[in-house]
């Protein structure tokens, strides 16, 4: 695999992105918090192209924490909840575009996304455009969702109970 | 026929980083009151459930086509391996153990393809083998690696079988009947004695008994008979499998070379149409009784892929009343035994002694003893001559009772066969 795709370049864009979006909306100076993203994604990108196959699974915790200071500095705004959000979901495409799982792992990921950016998306809606705006609504949306889609899990994966396809002789 | 069980979903590591970063993030995100970091916690807080919905069913399952190729010391295995409907071959993991006794040759090769895997492996066989190759573990992950189920893969038994070129030749040899009316099994060789099969054009090199004297008066040109060989007659292969003085990781190394001796000798005898029976013994004696075919190919193989050196040793005596019990005395025996302490030395004269003409082929552990820890050159020879010495008599021990033949360069065994096609008074090697 070429070293372009190695890295996951459409994972490290949109998380890169989101840093920034978040680190240009700080408290704190924007500069420190801009370069602990690129610090963050950086190490992950380095990560992604080690030969070490023990290190590579990690590759990602980088970034995540780059995302997270970003998070914690950020202004709390409609606009900085939803690129902080994407940024979660930017996470998740890189973690899915797996260099040690072949080629098109970012659009064999999409799928997944879904249902973690349609919850974010129930949430947000919620929070910013429902009257009087407060966060316990974005938050309980959703635990809604979150519960709603546990339920589903559960339901959809009945083997974990014990009640898999019955055995016949 | 039972379904296979259910495998269950199960996380995997990274699950739990993923989850212990978002809970962590929810803490900081009510800690530092950032509901910017709870928006960031909440789809890493979804991706789990999300690779949970998206799993195949736990009955899921795929199959496989494989096969393996190659010659001498190359073993090539090439194989498709198609999940079940509604499962995408990029989200399947494959591993292929490699057998015990094969060195890998060159890389894997592993491609995903039009909804299928399919895989290559190259491996090398250091010495003569008979080994399973396990099925390739199968296993699906989501795209982001958050959980995993193991499926199921359906396919023919594979087996390895590399043994030495020369026991092709071993068709030719002579073996005694045991029985009065073996059958109407027929060899399909022609040759200079058995039953009337033909008359052909003379060749310069038939000597005159062959020509058809008659035959070629009346036509005018010089006609020979052609005979149907009889059917060469039975053969019992004993393999002694025992703990032996040895350890028992030399142990295993001598009888895996052992085994695939044993099998190129019953392929080869069986092809020529012989009865071929085998007998391992170990604690007990395990038995595939008389026959020919290849029914009795299988079986012989069958046997031979799934023996090992067994935990207790059985008595010498107990193996040779066992034998009697499944082969009568008469049947020519080759007992493939290191003969390596007294207990396996022992068993070749119980075995003259009931009645089975023996030759024991000895594949020699010598080279594994020569080749242990380091030592100085001069240690290094006085050991390799002391070894060497040992190990000439106890074979000089065991001609006492039957031809012994060492066999210590494991890639031939141009000797042993050349030995049973024109047997020498005494030889080694």
């Amino acid at each position: 695999m070429r070293p372009a795709a190695r890295v996951g370049p459409a994972g490290l864009l949109l998380t890169l992105a989101a840093g920034a979006g978040l680190a240009l909306a700080s408290r704190w100076p924007s500069g420190w918090v801009l370069a602990a993203v690129v610090a963050g994604v950086g190490a992950t990108t380095a990560l992604r192209l080690v030969r070490s196959a023990g290190l590579r699974p990690y590759a990602i915790a980088p970034a995540t924490l780059g995302i997270a200071i970003a998070a914690l500095a950020a202004v709390p705004t409609s606009a900085t909840e939803l690129v902080g959000g994407l940024g979660g979901v930017a996470l998740l495409l890189w973690l899915a575009d797996d260099p040690d799982r072949g080629p098109s792992g970012a659009r064999r990921g999409a799928s997944e996304l879904l249902v973690p950016a349609l919850g974010l998306g129930i949430a947000w809606a919620a929070a910013a455009l429902l009257p009087g705006g407060a966060l316990p609504f974005g938050v309980g949306a959703g635990l809604l969702v979150a519960a709603l889609i546990a339920l589903a899990a559960v339901l959809g994966a009945l083997e974990w109970l014990g009640r898999g396809a019955a055995e016949t002789s | 026929m039972s379904a296979s069980p259910v495998r269950p979903l199960q996380w995997r590591r990274r699950t739990l980083g993923l989850l212990g970063v978002a809970g962590g993030l929810l803490a900081l995100g009510v800690a530092f009151r950032s509901p910017v970091a709870l928006y960031v916690a909440l789809p890493l807080l979804l991706a789990p459930l999300a690779a949970v919905l998206g799993a195949p069913r736990g009955s899921a399952g795929a199959s496989l086509t494989w096969g393996e190729s190659g010659s001498a010391d190359v073993v090539t295995v090439d194989g498709t391996v198609t999940p079940d409907p509604g499962i995408s071959a990029a989200d399947l993991v494959l591993e292929l153990p490699r057998p015990a006794g094969l060195t890998e040759r060159a890389p894997d090769v592993t491609e995903v393809e039009e909804g299928e895997i399919r895989f290559h492996r190259s491996w090398a066989a250091r010495a003569p083998i008979i080994a399973p190759v396990e099925a390739p573990h199968l296993r699906w992950q989501d795209p982001a690696g958050l959980v995993e189920r193991e499926l199921p893969v359906v396919g023919d038994p594979l087996v390895v079988l590399r043994y030495p070129p020369e026991l092709t030749r071993l068709r030719s040899i002579r073996l005694d009947r045991t029985t009065v009316l073996p059958g109407e099994t027929r060899s399909r060789r022609l040759g200079a004695a058995g039953e009337f099969f033909g008359i052909r054009t003379a060749t310069p090199g038939d000597p005159m008994r062959r020509i058809n004297w008659r035959a070629s008066a009346r036509s005018g040109r010089w006609l020979a008979n052609d005979f149907a060989l009889e059917r060469t007659g039975d053969l019992l292969l004993l393999l002694d499998a025992r703990p032996s003085a040895l350890g028992r990781g030399l142990d295993e190394e001598l009888f895996a070379v052992a085994r695939a001796a044993a099998a190129g000798i019953a392929d080869s005898l069986l092809a020529a149409k012989a009865r071929v029976g085998l007998g391992l013994y170990g604690e007990f004696l395990e038995v595939v009784p008389l026959a020919t075919g290849r029914t009795q190919r299988a079986r012989v193989r069958a046997a031979l892929t799934r023996a090992r050196i067994s935990a207790e040793a059985g008595p010498t005596e107990r193996c040779v009343l066992a034998l009697r019990r499944g082969f009568p005395p008469g049947v020519t025996t080759f007992l493939i035994s290191p003969l390596a302490d007294e207990a396996e030395l022992e068993l070749v004269p119980y075995l003259r002694r009931r009645g089975y003409p023996t030759v024991v082929l000895s594949p020699s552990p010598v080279p594994w003893l020569t080749s242990g820890p380091r030592l100085a050159p001069e240690d290094e020879r006085l050991v390799g001559r002391i070894v060497a010495l040992l190990r000439r008599r106890d074979l000089e021990r065991a001609w006492r009772d039957a031809p012994a033949l060492d066999w210590e360069d494991f890639r031939s065994l141009g000797g042993f066969v050349e030995f049973l096609r024109r047997p020498a008074p005494r030889r080694f090697g």
